[in-house]
């Protein structure tokens, strides 16, 4: 199987009959191993389209750019096809981003794209900073004024149009500058000017939603501008990088797309035995296993750290070992260099079941879809057996070489996060606050009696700039209990928040065991007599808790307050949010229609009234229900 | 290139058959820029960077726009150093 000779029919073959998972983790092995152009284009000719990708989620991507990026291209979507997910690119016409972005009707607001990339160079929008031109300390300054105007009006511009995502080139830092080492004494010689275009840049995308900076320069430093810049391509096709390095420009490429839209990766689930430590607990015993006492010299703490890092960035952490548990708990809780502990996990399989099956277990016991788990193991053979029978889950593909191990945790791009909320920091603490909420429903004797021991507390309020983010990233995440499913950008949030006809609302749920943090959402278009719920959803860490009885009561005695006399929602039905399905219907709504799978619900605010639930204590709000 | 001149143009054949995203038999050693629909300028280029990543060659900006046929490419090819 390991054999790359053998891949590509093996790929076909997966392709071919609709083995989704093995067509991923093929064609990850292949494209890690030979990242050629070749194999790009096999790639990018034999899964999309074929049964395996039929249902791999797609992104439209549109590169506007300054110089050659065709080449590029098939590696971008080899970068997609790797993980499972289908990159549909236009590319700018050549050097024509400023008209593109500028003339409305140009082809790429008619494309409309899920992403725009912004490709620009140090050498073609600042000449005077790349090549040595002697211009100057007056000349370097105008031009990190122009660029950065130029920049910010051609971004703003694109704000006012869309509410898509941007990601922004920054600038390379030049290879050769007029004064040698000279230049780099002065704050405005030309190497500082292209880090001061650099700093602003950060500032501009920072203070405007959905607006991401690339870091080309560190990209080209990481593989070293010696390596990166071809003369020759660039003389004869405006092509300024190697060969070689396109996969990198690539990959760089599809952290952006992947980390712009509704998240593709939410858990990570690790083996054990040989994963996070060395040896086998079974075995070798609580002394016997291999865990150094330093994180520079020992590969398994490595591995550990990496993945701590990602529960910091809000990654769900979960088990699944062949094990005996008492023996995997004895490592876990009681060997003094492990880094992981029991509380990092949500959910821990440890026993001697099939790993397919206890994926899809530690899925239903996080509630997350089994598409969103990432599989850890240092063994092949199991690999390709979840490969093979839990074809949604995406499965690493690791190196033999223990030592490689943490890197390839810490260079999965589909972990990837652009902006980290508040929730993302917590959300580890939260899983396991979760587990003793469990612990308590399980002692109690009836429901009221555990919603009242829960001891809730609820705050809605109106959106602001600080809690956009999280508004919209319950949006791009939440499948299960969400009444429409539209997904909505920063932007696209804050245009609701800023139009007289829409209301924007956050709710925060706290409870005796912690703060849940923002876990639901209420859009509404508030007209005179109709108030209508564009969205209403609710993360699913507090489903089961009549947290949405709470949120319509409340939003029934805002309409009610405001002269409205009826309150209208609609369910559109996906493959995921069968869990909201009876709400309207189970709080007073009456049937108002249909229109092809959606159905529309109405609440008569003159004759009934939705009870606020007596154990949710509503906190601090702008309003209260009447 | 230190291989049969068959073996080359098999070789070539399914790189190009990579580039223009066709399958190999649709190509043979005549195929060409003006029998082949995918063939235009911008796959030009990347069949000659494929070209070069997969034969290890350096082809020139000069000999690239000549090079529009599989045959061709091949008898560029062969004529080319090793690295």
């Amino acid at each position: 199987m390991s054999d790359v000779e053998q891949l590509r029919p093996q790929i076909a073959q997966a392709a071919a009959h609709g083995h989704a998972g093995l067509a991923r983790g093929l064609a990850a092995r292949l494209w890690h191993s030979t990242p050629t152009l070749a194999a790009a284009g096999f790639l990018g000719k034999t899964l999309p389209g074929s049964p395996a990708a039929e249902a791999w989620p797609k992104r439209r991507v549109f590169v506007l750019r300054s110089f050659t990026v065709e080449p590029v291209i098939p590696a971008l979507i080899a970068e997609g096809l790797a993980a499972g997910v289908i990159f549909d690119v236009t590319v700018g016409d050549f050097n024509a981003y400023t008209q593109e972005l500028l003339d409305p009707g140009s082809r790429l607001y008619a494309a409309d794209p899920d992403v725009a990339i912004l490709a620009v160079q140090t050498r073609d929008i600042a000449p005077e900073l790349w090549a040595g031109t002697r211009a100057g300390p007056a000349a370097h300054a105008a031009a990190v004024d122009r660029v950065t105007a130029e920049l910010t009006t051609l971004v703003d511009t694109f704000r006012s149009r869309t509410a898509r995502p941007l990601v922004l080139h920054g600038l390379d830092l030049p290879v050769q500058t007029a004064d040698g080492i000279g230049d780099s004494q002065r704050a405005t010689g030309q190497v500082n000017a292209v880090r001061e275009i650099n700093r602003r840049l950060v500032e501009i995308a920072a203070g405007r939603p959905d607006v991401y900076v690339l870091d080309y320069d560190r990209l080209v430093a990481r593989h070293g501008s010696d390596r990166w810049y071809d003369e020759r391509l660039w003389a004869s096709a405006r092509l300024p990088l190697n060969t070689g390095l396109m996969p990198a420009l690539a990959g760089e490429w599809a952290r952006f797309l992947f980390a712009t839209g509704p998240a593709l990766a939410k858990v990570l689930v690790c083996d054990l035995d040989n994963t996070l430590w060395g040896g086998v607990i079974g075995e070798d015993g609580l002394e016997g296993i291999l865990l150094g006492d330093n994180e520079e010299t020992c590969p398994y703490l490595r591995t550990q750290r990496a993945i701590l890092d990602l529960y910091d960035r809000g990654i769900i952490l979960a088990i699944c070992s062949k094990n005996n548990p008492d023996d995997a708990l004895q490592a876990l809780e009681r060997h003094e260099r492990m880094l992981l502990r029991p509380h990092h996990f949500a959910a821990m399989r440890m026993n001697w079941n099939d790993k397919p099956a206890n994926l899809a277990e530690i899925a239903a016991e996080i509630s997350v879809g089994r598409d969103t788990l990432v599989f850890l193991d240092d063994n092949p053979v199991e690999r390709e057996h979840v490969m093979q029978h839990a074809p949604e889950v995406r499965v690493l593909d690791l190196p033999d070489d223990v030592q490689r191990f943490a890197d390839v945790v810490r260079r999965f791009p589909l972990f990837e996060r652009l902006r980290l909320t508040a929730e993302d920091r917590e959300r580890g603490a939260m899983y396991a606050q979760q587990r003793c909420r469990d612990e308590l429903q399980r002692s109690a004797t009836s429901v009221e009696d555990y919603y009242r021991s829960l001891r809730m507390r609820m705050q809605i309020r109106t959106v602001v700039p600080e809690t956009l983010a999280r508004a919209s990233q319950l949006t791009q995440k939440t499948n299960q209990f969400n009444m429409t499913t539209r997904r909505y950008t920063e932007a696209e949030i804050a245009a609701f928040a800023a139009a007289a006809s829409h209301r924007v609302w956050t709710v925060q749920v706290a409870d005796r065991f912690g703060d849940n943090g923002i876990v639901g959402l209420l859009i509404v278009e508030a007209g005179p007599e109709e108030w209508r719920i564009d969205t209403l959803l609710m993360s699913c860490r507090v489903i089961g808790r009549t947290v949405e009885t709470a949120m319509l009561a409340w939003l029934a005695a805002q309409a009610r307050a405001a002269g409205a006399s009826r309150l209208v929602g609609d369910f559109i039905p996906t493959k995921k949010n069968a869990p909201a399905a009876d709400t309207f219907a189970g709080h007073g709504f009456a049937p108002g229609g249909e229109s092809g799978s959606a159905t529309r619900w109405v609440f008569p605010l003159n004759h009934g009234t939705i009870q606020f639930p007596e154990w949710i204590e509503l906190i601090d709000c702008e309003a209260r229900p009447a | 290139m230190n291989v049969s001149p068959d073996d080359l143009v098999a070789r070539l054949i399914e790189v190009a058959a990579d580039v223009f995203g066709v399958p190999p038999t649709a190509l043979t050693a005549e195929s060409s820029s003006e029998t082949v629909e995918a063939w235009d300028s911008i796959s030009h280029l990347n069949l000659m960077l494929a070209v070069e990543q997969a034969c290890g060659v350096r082809i020139e900006p000069e000999q690239m726009v000549e090079l529009t046929s599989i045959g061709r490419i091949a008898a560029a090819v062969r004529n080319m150093p090793s690295p």
